[in-house]
């Protein structure tokens, strides 16, 4: 797979991520990385390796970085190790002898004629340069040859052999001879005559001079071989006394994931506000200082690291003038690998110290031992001085630039990121990884604690080193109120509440304690949380494109490999949740697998334009209840006042005495309620009146009718004051039920 | 940083220690502990202990070093221990000692010699005002206060951060012979102090010695405190005056002190608002001593004190001592002194005072250890919640807030639940506690069960007591004057159907009631109504209880 292909895999899922990890890391053994596979000749590629630069010149290529010696140890014992006994045995594979054999054929003869010299040959008694070049394989494939070679060496021509190394194998003459003198003593001239040995011994080659300005190039293929053979002058020493004062010491150096984790439910449940120059509200950080005392100090860069690591991968976004922390990103960062988690803390430590990760594998690689700070300075400042050598050479920049290199480099950045110690030991400083680095180096598989302790009093004590997935989800339903050694944290009927409300259901909360507390879930706990819980999500919405399959071929469907990954939920047998974005891959794999699936996915409801017409239905049924209860209603207002009732007369029984009319006024229709009105406008006596009003009530009103009008909408109304309110108001005259002229006294 | 996950304890920045109950190394941890913290919580399978200066003077005073409590935790330590618990550690217990009370070489009937590690500390304590009120100049060199300050120094030294080891020695008292009998006097059964009993009377005593002698000691309810108590007199054999809470704990002591000891009932009296004896072993209330008869007339019975010469003071629930008793035990320091507790929490937050003024905590047996042991009955907390009938329900949404714990309390139906209950443990010995004397009267109506209250004489209530104990009454109705003190060995069921908010203390002393040893688990309930203040409040009760390892479950019920 091509570089430009696996940037493109962006989307990848975590089995292929690891596979090409695997991959990755065992391209990366033994010389694989120092040779060059036979690149097209004036052709451009991208990245940063020595095998992506323009290589159509120098004739001679270039290990990837001084650095190649201190790679990276995967987070997992695993991973990048020795495969098998075969590889273990085998010193190189047939293609990696053919590149070395073409790379060469490409060198210069008198080159070649030095190396071959170097190696313990005799060029002139080779006639033939094809000869040489087999010999000169055939010494190298045997690798003693090449250490028996270094190590018969003048210490001092070893050491510049190594310095040269550690730059990256290739420096600038006149710049290397100065770090030379500043790295061992000795002056300018000594050091040219040092490097003339190397080159006659065919370990150093030369670029083309340009004003008298040349560099040093380390022939590629040597560069694996010198690195195992000079690996005394190129590690770093180690140093142990148990009067060094430890200047940070701090005695609680939690893992990074456990205080992120913490830091981002801290800003989830105490939002911080920031101020117009981006600054948190210092209320707010003085809390924060407060809360995080136990693992930074207040002000300290570690923690400006980590909210900047939390900003810096949207875990925490800015949301008005408030810091809020985006769940979905830190769920995602929580779910990645380790090693693509430790990656990204290295991506933001880089930002603050440049090459950090490499500065914290070699401080590692002494073993926990202290470091003195000028040998570190040293190794720094040639890595430093390396990649900068590399970047002129391809730039074609040969001569040395005005104000030079900066010859010591400070590690308090690294220190005060919690990442190194610094030890004092007399006048001398050391340093040595914390144990926040260590740890992020060489990850332990467990750190003791897989279960947190859940108590009867509602409170969650959650030690460090727990699995940090765990202190989140905790942190969503609970409240953080303390972060220590243990983080303590607090279940209230608020937090469950709002637990609810962001999507955790009732039953996964009970059963997340009872799997993750150590003591599982206590009885009180559980009876008190369900009432505060109450009945909330029994009834769920789901959107979803769902998978039904017929009950004979369940089994079939679920325990098969292909399909198994497109089923996302299992709601019962037969009917599954799958991702409506793959609904073609799924499709496939049913048709490969041997099922067939229907062409259609049923709709629910229908197709649009039945709906439609079921809708107009529906609302035609719903207008047609209302009208006929209307009319019930009318009818039960106008005619079934149960005063008004009376009892059915039998033909045969005793007559009964009239009954004396009641109070109400006249039923009327229309016409005499206009008459009526009028007369009483013309005499000025008041009306007394039964009134349907718009809510279908009944309102018996006396009023001094004043005129009949009609409204805007075209209805006869009349105008009338109601003597009980002394409102003036106008009566649609249909309305009036029953009216009858007041008597005058 | 290491991680030892092997070790069983994890020691918080802010003093708080966690400790793993099932860890093979428990009780060594608890026992360590115990020593220089104070049990916060002891829930299942996770005890929290807090070291505070006052524990660690606790400590210091008990003869514990620094070295020890490092290296202990240290040892125990799942992760590194704060740097800074550690260094609070160090300077909160060097402090003790650096200002010492001696006798005086000269005068000793008037002064006591105060004695200080350097020259700079004196000058230092010396500035401080409260206390340089108190030091007289004595000679040239040394500096003295009146025999008759020497609780109050104490006192205001403690707050001003000087815990005093207070070497002045005590009077002796009157010698009085006391020995603890072979068998009951009623029962004619043998009768033997337990071990821990022994331990913690032994712990007070220290052989003897000026270190000793003054103190508390923190037992559960029903593990025997009054036998600590008892014990500690024959240690002393002296005359003794005893502070309880109330007349029916008076009577107790008495017959207590009556069937265990030698000692003849015409050596041993009562002294409260109904008989005011003053005998050889004299037992009070505190209500005698603090009553008066109007605010700005002085404590007619505080003579009590004086009255005798006392060589033993022994108060009881030392956490309500009341403040007056307070000022009477500051003037009383010469005289050795004894606090007996289940909880060493003073809702007034005056801890610190009874470490200077009775003597610092000297033995602590968490109540889940007794439990395990057999010395106090199994337990298991039920809280039974049923909801308002409907009339009540829409009574309670009217009700001022002020009112609606009230009415919540006095649910009726809780009656249902009640009835629900007794009939359950109809073969068991059932106290209905309460505190809103309306409810229990109906209750008492109701079950035609004896009730007793404030206003119920005491000659009836001891009556009534003995009728429970004998078993001829297997249901008892209380007001909350039962709440400290009364024996009711067979009781084995408690129904609360009110209490007073969400009073820890008075929690645990109602519990109390039925932590006695006995052949059935004892069993505490509370009737709560549903969605109301009172389940509230209950559930502050929840998390007392469980704190203190208690199992605790919850019945909903419907009304009936």
């Amino acid at each position: 797979m091509s570089d430009e292909n696996e940037r493109d895999d962006g989307g990848l899922d975590g089995n292929k991520r690891r596979r090409r990890r695997r991959r990755r890391s065992r391209r990366g053994s033994v010389l694989s990385d120092a040779l060059p596979m036979a690149p097209e000749p004036n052709t451009r590629t991208r990245g940063r390796g020595w095998r992506n630069r323009e290589t159509s010149e120098p004739v001679v290529t270039l290990a990837s970085t001084g650095k190649a010696h201190r790679r990276r140890e995967p987070s997992q014992p695993y991973r990048g190790g020795v495969l098998s006994g075969a590889s273990r045995r085998r010193r190189l594979t047939r293609v990696e002898i053919e590149a070395l054999t073409a790379y060469l054929e490409r060198l210069p003869e008198s080159l070649l004629g030095a190396l071959y010299r170097g190696l313990g040959g005799q060029p002139n008694r080779v006639t033939a340069t094809d000869r040489m070049v087999q010999l000169t394989v055939r010494a190298l494939v045997q690798g003693n040859r090449l250490g028996g070679l270094l190590k018969s060496m003048h210490q001092r021509d070893r050491q510049a052999l190594a310095i040269l190394v550690q730059a990256g194998g290739l420096a600038q003459a006149e710049e290397f001879h100065q770090e030379l003198v500043l790295s061992l003593g000795g002056n300018d001239r000594e050091w040219r005559k040092v490097m003339g040995i190397l080159g006659e011994r065919g370990l150093v080659a030369s670029s083309e001079e340009r004003d008298g300005i040349f560099f040093y190039i380390v022939p590629a293929p040597l560069i694996e071989q010198m690195i195992e053979n000079l690996r005394e002058d190129l590690d770093l020493p180690g140093f142990e006394h148990e009067g060094v004062r430890v200047e940070n010491e701090a005695d609680f150096s939690p893992p990074l994931d456990f205080t992120i984790t913490t830091l981002a439910t801290y800003i989830d449940q105490h939002p911080p506000r920031l101020t117009q120059r981006q600054e948190i509200f210092k209320v707010h950080k003085d809390e924060m200082d407060k809360f995080f005392a136990q693992v930074w100090s207040p002000d300290s860069e570690l923690f400006s690291f980590h909210i900047e690591f939390l900003m810096m991968h949207g875990m925490v976004e800015l949301k008005g003038d408030r810091l809020v922390v985006n769940r979905s990103v830190v769920e995602e960062w929580l779910q990645l690998d380790p090693e693509d988690q430790r990656d990204l803390v290295f991506a933001a430590l880089d930002k603050r110290f440049p090459i950090s990760e490499w500065v914290l594998w070699a401080v590692h690689g002494v073993g926990g031992q202290w470091v003195p700070e000028r040998r570190l300075q040293a190794f720094y400042r040639r890595w430093r001085r390396g990649d900068d050598w590399r970047e002129r050479f391809h730039k074609g920049q040969w001569a040395s630039p005005r104000g030079g290199a900066r010859d010591a480099y400070g590690f308090s950045t690294l220190v005060n990121s919690g990442m190194m110690e610094l030890g004092i030991w007399g006048q001398e400083k050391f340093y040595r990884l914390s144990p926040r680095a260590r740890r992020m180096l060489a990850p332990s598989e467990d750190e003791g604690f897989q279960k947190f302790y859940l108590t009867p009093s509602f409170e969650i004590m959650a030690p460090a080193g727990m699995a940090p997935i765990l202190f989140f989800r905790i942190g969503e339903f609970a409240e953080l109120t303390a972060c220590d050694r243990a983080n303590t944290y607090k279940i209230t009927q608020v937090t469950v509440e709002q637990a609810l409300e962001r999507g955790w259901r009732r039953d996964d909360i009970l059963e997340f304690l009872r799997d993750n507390s150590q003591i599982g879930l206590p009885d009180n706990v559980e009876q008190t949380m369900r009432s505060w819980m109450g009945h909330h999500g029994d009834v769920e919405f789901h959107d979803v494109l769902l998978l039904t399959v017929h009950r004979s071929q369940i089994r079939r469907l679920e325990t098969h490999r292909k399909l198994k990954p497109f089923l996302i939920h299992r709601f019962v047998p037969g009917m599954y949740a799958v991702d409506r974005s793959r609904i073609e891959e799924l499709n496939q794999a049913l048709a490969d697998v041997g099922f067939a699936p229907s062409r259609a996915t049923r709709r629910y409801p229908d197709d649009p334009t039945s709906v439609d017409s079921r809708q107009r239905l529906l609302g035609m049924v719903a207008q047609a209840r209302e009208d006929r209860a209307d009319l019930l209603e009318y009818a039960q207002y106008a005619d079934s006042q149960p005063e008004a009732l009376e009892a059915v007369q039998s033909p045969d029984g005793p007559k009964k005495k009239a009954k004396k009319r009641d109070d109400l006024p006249t039923r009327r229709d229309a016409r005499e309620v206009r008459d009526l009105s009028e007369r009483a406008i013309s005499s000025g006596q008041t009306l007394q009146m039964l009134y349907v009003a718009k809510d279908q009530s009944r309102k018996l009103l006396t009023v001094q009718a004043e005129r009949v009008a009609v409204n805007a909408r075209g209805e006869q109304v009349l105008v009338a004051k109601d003597l009980a309110s002394g409102e003036r108001l106008s009566y649609q005259l249909l309305q009036i039920e029953r009216m009858d002229l007041v008597e005058r006294r | 940083m290491h991680i030892r996950p092997e070790n069983p304890l994890i020691v918080q920045g802010d003093g708080k220690v966690l400790v793993e109950t099932n860890h093979p190394r428990y009780e060594a941890a608890r026992d360590f502990l115990g020593r220089f913290a104070e049990l916060e919580a002891s829930p299942e399978m996770l005890h929290t202990y807090r070291i505070s200066p006052l524990s660690l003077w606790n400590a210091a005073c008990a003869g514990m070093t620094i070295d020890e409590i490092v290296t202990g935790l240290r040892d125990m330590s799942k992760f590194d221990v704060p740097e800074q618990v550690l260094e609070t550690t160090r300077s909160t217990i060097e402090r003790y000692g650096l200002v010492r009370l001696v006798p005086h070489p000269d005068e000793g009937n008037r002064l006591i010699r105060l004695e200080f590690s350097t020259g700079y500390i004196a000058k230092v304590v010396a500035q401080s005002a409260p206390l340089r009120e108190l030091m007289v100049e004595d000679g040239r060199r040394f500096w003295a206060i009146q025999k008759g300050h020497r609780g109050l120094f104490k006192q205001r030294a403690l707050q001003a951060g000087w815990p005093i080891e207070d070497l002045a020695g005590f009077l002796p008292g009157e010698p009085l012979e006391i020995t603890l009998r072979d068998r009951l006097k009623d029962s004619d059964r043998p009768f033997v102090v337990r071990d821990y009993q022994k331990q913690a009377a032994e712990r007070w005593w220290q052989a003897g010695g000026p270190s000793g002698g003054h103190g508390v000691v923190v037992l559960a309810c029903g593990a025997g405190k009054t036998i600590v108590g008892i014990s500690t007199m024959e240690l002393v054999q002296t005359r003794t005056l005893i502070l309880a809470t109330n007349q029916a704990a008076v009577a107790q002591w008495i017959r207590e002190i009556l069937d265990k000891t030698n000692l003849r009932p015409d050596q041993v009296g009562a002294y409260t608002g109904e008989t005011k004896e003053i005998k050889p072993v004299t037992v009070a209330t505190y209500q005698i001593l603090t009553w008066r008869r109007s605010k700005d007339q002085d404590f007619e019975h505080l003579h009590l004190f004086e009255d005798e010469d006392w060589g033993l003071l022994i108060y009881d629930e030392v956490h309500l001592l009341p403040a007056p008793v307070f000022g009477a035990t500051a003037a009383l320091q010469g005289r050795r002194r004894l606090g007996l507790t289940a909880t060493l929490v003073r809702e007034d937050g005056r801890e610190g005072d009874v470490f200077s003024l009775v003597g610092p905590k000297r033995y602590d047996l968490p109540w889940q250890t007794l439990e395990q042991k057999g010395f106090i009955a199994t337990t298991s907390c039920w809280e039974v919640r049923v909801p308002f009938r409907e009339v009540e329900a829409a009574r309670y949404e009217r009700a001022e807030e002020g009112e609606k714990y009230r009415i919540a309390s006095a649910n009726p139906a809780k009656m249902g639940v009640i009835d629900d209950l007794l009939r359950k443990h109809k073969d068991d010995n059932v106290l209905i506690i309460g505190t809103y004397v309306d409810q229990l009267e109906e209750i008492a109506r109701r079950f035609r069960a004896p009730l007793i209250t404030g206003k119920t004489p005491h000659d009836r209530r001891e009556v009534l007591f003995q009728d429970f104990r004998t078993g001829r009454n297997k249901l008892l109705v209380v007001s909350k004057v039962a709440n400290f003190s009364i024996d009711l060995p067979d009781a084995n069921v408690a129904i609360q159907v009110s209490g007073t908010f969400g009073s820890r203390q008075e929690e645990a002393q109602r519990l109390g009631r039925i932590l006695r040893p006995k052949l059935k688990p004892a069993i505490f309930y509370t009737v709560v109504t549903s969605d109301t203040k009172e389940q509230a409040f209950a559930m502050k009760r929840q998390l007392f209880l469980t704190e203190q390892g208690y199992r605790y479950n919850i019945e909903e019920r419907r009304a009936v």
